[in-house]
């Protein structure tokens, strides 16, 4: 059924997510506070103005409910694994390890923020590179302001074809299209962003100043992974294209690091008097031991037919049945968000963590107290971002089924149909940013992507490309998101601050990205 | 007068935000208002609603 949208219900859609920006960044409420504000807001203009009943509110949250157990089980394992691996000094220990790589800061950065983190989101999405990657950064000396917004960042550009590419099969599988049509433009597109990525995880330091000092850098790296990406993608192995061009970034970084500027090693000097840390005298494969593991784990699970049949064996999923407003959104009767038990990305993160902690307490690593510490560190941390979220997904949910995001997006595209390629990116930025989730903003809006392209008569794999790097970039700026990079670096209620930045990164991507969006389809 | 500083102890204490409560609260409700909705009391879900509203209100009151 067609929806009448005017200009009253475009602008009564886009109130709660300007509300929730505006506490974040111009007030710098923490998640916590402002997700339960853009709840409320989204709540009653829903019903006010958009027609939704409370049975349909009432379906909305339990599916929300869902996906907030999806997200929040990656998280709190995440934080667990961050834990074990604190306690036992290792992070210390890698920190010491990269400044032995190179002593330049820039590189440093770059390094972490931008290639490891692409590696991990190669199989580990939703937040888990900036929780992970965020305290190595802060132990290198790096403010927790810049080091979660320069993963926040640095990262974007391997989240489509990351995750073993779950976001790229939600477009394949929404759009109809052949993965072969989609991969190509996308990979073009992300490779852009790559670059992008790579300068502002370095701006995000010291400016202008840092991207002239890692240019080189950028651009090596930048060409390694976003050319390794696109081959994987185009010769149809997607599924991996964000792994194995974070692991040839990996390799390439120890090939950088011996170029003349960041050659010099300026390893610290032990002040006398000074404690050693804790991690100093580990063995560095010790250190990364629970990495490791990490890696073996996700790979048997993921790439390991037997084994990831075994292990997604238990599913929990509810049926809904069909919704309707008073305008006449429907929402056809599905099923909600699936979370596999024993196969979900944070019950790869549970074995880790068990078998990390016996690696580190067999080696001897722990001090007395450490379960307890561990224990009491993820519940401290885990449970302000947990309300964040639960709120945050809470009203995105709201807003999807009672048909405000659409209205949002039926707006963009219908209104000015003229720079239609231009806005394309930023629908799907929108998705994102409302559900922190690049997946997510696929399966909303491919479809209206995809149909307005028809309409406009423009090629549907381009304009379907940039709704998934739109997606990609809007994790970036994802309040949802960000709240899990600030769970693990001491700035839970301060995620605004980490905000304020990402926002004007991600917004300025994707306009760069619209650009070449709107000259690649005249 | 008493100084901002100057609250006891007891009275921060009991000031501090009960963000396990409010957690449990939300990820209670929702479940409780897909059973109301299945079972089509349409009464229940409204109650329920409004409770969560009240939840979504004291969280951002209290932190």
């Amino acid at each position: 059924m067609e929806v009448s949208i005017t200009a009253l219900h475009f602008f009564l859609a886009l109130l709660p997510i300007i509300a929730v920006l505006l506490l974040m960044v111009a007030f710098q409420w923490g998640g916590t506070k402002a997700g339960p504000v853009g709840w409320l807001i989204s709540l009653v203009i829903s019903m006010a103005f958009f027609g939704a009943s409370p049975t349909l509110i009432a379906y909305s949250q339990m599916r929300a409910l869902m996906l907030t157990i999806y997200v929040l089980y990656v998280i709190w394992m995440a934080l667990l694994l961050y834990n074990v691996i604190n306690e036992a000094g290792a992070i210390e220990r890698i920190g010491g390890g990269i400044i032995s790589i190179t002593g330049n800061k820039v590189l440093q950065l770059l390094i972490l923020s931008w290639v490891f983190s692409s590696f991990l989101q190669g199989f580990a999405g939703y937040g888990v590179p900036i929780a992970v990657v965020a305290p190595l950064l802060i132990g290198l000396g790096f403010t927790p302001v810049t080091a979660v917004a320069s993963i926040a960042v640095g990262h974007a550009w391997s989240v489509t074809f990351g995750s073993i590419a779950a976001s790229f099969n939600a477009l394949i599988a929404t759009s109809g299209m052949a993965g072969a049509d989609l991969a190509g433009w996308s990979a073009i597109l992300l490779g852009i962003v790559c670059y992008l990525c790579g300068a502002a995880a370095a701006y995000s330091y010291q400016g202008w100043k840092s991207i002239r000092q890692g240019l080189p850098a950028i651009l090596i790296l930048g060409t390694a992974m976003a050319v390794t990406q696109y081959w994987m993608a185009t010769q149809g192995m997607w599924n991996v294209a964000a792994l194995v061009a974070g692991i040839v970034g990996l390799f390439v970084s120890l090939l950088v690091a011996r170029l003349k500027p960041y050659k010099a090693n300026h390893l610290p000097e032990k002040i006398e008097g000074q404690p050693t840390p804790a991690g100093a005298n580990m063995p560095i494969l010790l250190a990364m031991g629970a990495y490791i593991i990490l890696i073996v784990i996700v790979g048997l699970a993921e790439l390991v037919p037997p084994v990831h049949t075994l292990l997604n064996g238990v599913k929990l999923q509810l049926m809904f049945p069909e919704t309707q407003t008073a305008l006449g959104w429907t929402i056809a009767a599905s099923k909600g968000q699936s979370i596999s038990v024993f196969g979900h990305a944070g019950a790869l993160l549970i074995y880790t963590s068990v078998l990390s902690y016996l690696l580190y307490y067999r080696a001897g690593r722990y001090q007395p107290g450490a379960v307890n510490r561990i224990l009491s560190n993820t519940y401290k941390n885990g449970l302000k971002s947990s309300i964040g979220i639960a709120s945050m997904v809470g009203f995105a949910l709201i807003m999807e089924q009672s048909g405000m995001t659409n209205a949002i997006a039926t707006g963009l595209s219908s209104s000015i149909q003229a720079i239609f390629p231009i806005m394309s990116p930023f629908i799907g930025l929108l998705g994102s940013f409302m559900t922190g989730s690049n997946t997510n903003s696929n399966i909303v809006f491919t479809g209206l992507q995809k149909q307005t392209a028809d309409l406009l008569k423009i090629s549907p794999a381009i304009i379907l490309a940039a709704q998934t790097t739109g997606g990609a970039i809007g994790g970036m700026l994802a309040p949802a998101r960000i709240i899990v990079g600030c769970s693990t670096a001491g700035l839970v209620g301060k995620e605004g601050l980490v905000l304020r930045r990402t926002f004007v990164y991600g917004l300025i991507m994707t306009a760069l990205i619209g650009v070449v969006v709107y000259f690649l389809v005249r | 007068m008493i100084s901002k500083q100057s609250k006891p102890d007891g009275m921060r204490i009991a000031n501090k935000p009960r963000y396990g409560l409010f957690l449990l609260a939300m990820l209670i409700i929702p479940v409780l208002l897909y059973l109301s909705a299945e079972a089509q009391n349409n009464a229940l879900v409204i109650v329920l609603l409004a409770l969560l509203s009240l939840v979504m209100l004291l969280t951002t009151l209290s932190s």
